[in-house]
């Protein structure tokens, strides 16, 4: 009767071992499944977030050789991780619903000279689930176009008064110069080439030369077509130059917005010369020494001062094309070449900005080159 | 002995007990097994899906690279055609697409000279037509997708109009009809697995930038004529692609037409990296 009854029980048994293992086998199916569509949900998604930690990274390299020069070793190459360059890692926000999965990248960038002033700039973005780098080429820009220190006065428009004879030193004292050899820029509308000896409404522009010696500093008008010397003076569109001048990593471009007659401080210094763009004329108190480029939007501008008022590099007064740009100016202002060094200077600068400097001093300016991003290491 | 036995009415109850867990298991069984291998297949279908959709991303962000800055200016000059404009609309557009269901991306890669490069290519032929060997150069690659009868198919092969000595040509064919042995194509999703019902790629957006003065056509003082463009200035131009697939599990023909409700199906906006580039005319 006991041999009977296990006899019984091993029907049970073997019918819930088969239902088990049937029930394994259809859950093991629907697992792999599930595996493989959450599998192929991470991968997609792990390829896409570590390409666009890749692109943060690349535009915190970009930003970065915008405001600092490289440290070239082995030969041309500059590498710096997020904390030896003071940026940050990525963190991306993954976040689903209501649960937070940010994940964070180790931020690395590197840079590799190439030829003239070209630098490729490598970005990569690195966790736990993968790698992904990027790259593009771009050029070190001056902010300045080469001409744009050539002559220490530019006017999209005419002079109008002058009185007394502000110093406008261009020329060297033994007639050498760096390049170029103009007083001053101005339309064609104010004289002709290489023979502008009056001014729009027929003053002399002799006044404007170092102590009278007109002999040494010919006036030139170097324009001939536009009178807007935006393009002439800067590299960078006036939007970017506003971008620029508002980032809080550039600390030598000003650009002042506020209206009326713009009252100035001292600015720059010969090892760090300004870009000082103003939306109005400027008004330079007595005593105001400013070394870079002035670049005024304002016209009709009076340079009636105080006297004693210094600008080393170049001052343009953008306005009033076929009017006055500047309508007054008077003795004891100096505006002097930026190539102009101490010993062939006496314009009265402290002796400490008595350094000639040149375009490279606005060096910094990124430029990408269109057609040189890639996501793969073929050249 | 009665009480080892079972009744008549004992044994109908166990058989249909047995009956009824029997087919609640076999049901159980085959619901779960059917539901697996559907999800299986859903998700077969899905990864080619989506390396389809990744695949859409990559090319069309990739496509205009051109090299390093001297291989980019080699690339605009020696690209100048007989209409004086130099640059991706002429002869490796960086995305045609120009055929329908079809685009076709070209961006450069390294090379090294070897074998019979000489034969196909300038830039591994020595002034004697012997082999540059092992001289680094870039040479444009085609790339591209396209729809065939359900099937996505993807090229990437050298570019044909990269083979530049006389006489040569490429061995295989990679242009939006090739078919046959000669094709170059190859399917990278099955028709098993996956019907490929549409596949259209558009442009809807573009912006011109005059590329010596900065600025964007038509703001401030700047070029407005898009005419302009290769003529009397050199120009940049960004552009926006739009792609969209819709595919589904099964074979039968355009189920997309009507609505994409219930299909695999994404509307990829994608912006190249590499703007487009048009050198202006300095003939």
């Amino acid at each position: 009767m006991a041999m009977q009854n296990r006899q019984t029980g091993y029907y049970t048994i073997a019918i819930v071992v088969i239902l088990g293992l049937l029930s394994l086998l259809a859950s093991r199916t629907m697992t792999i499944a599930t595996q493989d569509a959450v599998r192929l949900s991470v991968q997609e998604q792990t390829s896409t977030e570590a390409f666009y930690a890749a692109e943060q990274v690349m535009g915190q390299a970009l930003s970065w050789i915008q405001a600092n020069t490289p440290t070239y070793t082995s030969g041309t190459s500059a590498t710096y991780t997020a904390a030896t360059a003071g940026v940050n890692d990525v963190v991306i926000d993954a976040a689903q619903g209501a649960s937070d999965s940010d994940r964070s990248y180790t931020a690395e960038f590197w840079y590799v000279q190439g030829s003239s002033s070209s630098v490729r700039v490598f970005a990569r973005a690195t966790n736990a689930l993968g790698s992904q780098t990027v790259s593009q080429w771009i050029v070190e820009q001056s902010l300045i176009v080469g001409e744009a220190l050539d002559t220490p006065i530019g006017l999209g428009g005419c002079f109008g008064t002058i009185n007394g004879s502000p110093e406008i030193n261009a020329v060297r004292d033994d007639g050498t110069r760096a390049s170029g050899s103009n007083t001053l820029r101005l339309p064609a509308s104010c004289g002709t080439a290489s023979s502008v000896t009056t001014s729009c409404n027929g003053s002399d522009y002799g006044k404007l030369n170092k102590s009278g010696n007109g002999c040494t500093e010919p006036i030139y008008a170097e324009y001939t077509s536009s009178s807007d010397l935006w393009g002439s003076t800067f590299s960078l569109s006036e939007a970017d130059m506003k971008t620029l001048a508002d980032s809080s990593s550039t600390d030598n471009v000003h650009w002042i917005e506020s209206g009326g007659s713009q009252s100035l401080s001292s600015y720059g210094s010969a090892a760090s010369p300004i870009i000082l763009i103003l939306e109005d004329c400027p008004s330079l108190p007595a005593n105001t020494e400013i070394i870079g480029i002035i670049f005024s939007k304002g016209s009709n501008c009076s340079l009636q001062g105080s006297g004693n008022q210094r600008i080393k590099g170049s001052l343009i007064i953008n306005g009033a094309s076929g009017g006055n740009s500047i309508n007054q100016w008077n003795a004891n202002d100096v505006v002097e070449a930026a190539y102009i060094s101490g010993s062939d200077s006496d314009s009265g600068f402290s002796a400490s900005n008595q350094v000639a400097f040149d375009e490279t001093a606005f060096a910094g300016n990124v430029k990408l080159l269109p057609g040189t991003w890639t996501d793969t290491d073929a050249n | 002995m009665r009480e080892l036995g079972l009744s008549l009415i004992e044994l109908l109850v166990a058989m249909v007990i047995g009956a009824f867990l029997a087919l609640a298991g076999t049901t159980y069984f085959a619901t779960t097994f059917g539901a697996g291998i559907s999800i299986q297949e859903t998700t077969r279908a899905q990864e080619q899906f989506a390396a389809l959709t990744n695949a859409v991303r990559v090319e069309f962000r990739r496509a205009g690279y051109r090299g390093n800055p001297s291989q980019l200016a080699n690339y605009l000059i020696t690209t100048e055609g007989s209409s004086g404009v130099a640059g991706d609309e002429g002869t490796f557009p960086a995305i045609d697409i120009s055929t329908s269901g079809c685009a076709l991306m070209s961006y450069a890669r390294s090379h090294s000279c070897s074998g019979s490069d000489n034969a196909n290519f300038a830039a591994c032929r020595d002034t004697d037509g012997s082999l540059l060997s092992g001289t680094a150069t870039v040479l444009h690659y085609r790339t591209g997708l396209r729809l065939q009868s359900g099937v996505v198919e993807a090229v990437s092969t050298i570019h044909p109009s990269q083979y530049d000595v006389v006489g040569a040509s490429a061995s295989v064919t990679s242009d939006c009809s090739a078919t046959g042995g000669s094709s170059a194509w190859q399917p990278i999703t099955a028709l098993t697995d996956l019907y490929a019902d549409r596949l259209v790629f558009t442009m809807p957006g573009e912006t011109y930038f005059d590329a010596d003065a900065g600025c964007e056509f038509s703001v401030g003082g700047c070029e407005t004529n898009a005419s302009a463009c290769g003529d009397t200035v050199s120009c940049r131009i960004e552009r926006l692609y739009k792609v969209e697939v819709c595919a589904y599990l099964g074979d039968t023909d355009n189920q997309c037409a009507s609505s994409p409700d219930g299909r695999l199906y994404a509307e990829i906006f994608v912006s190249p990296r590499n703007n487009v580039l048009i050198s202006r005319d300095y003939d």
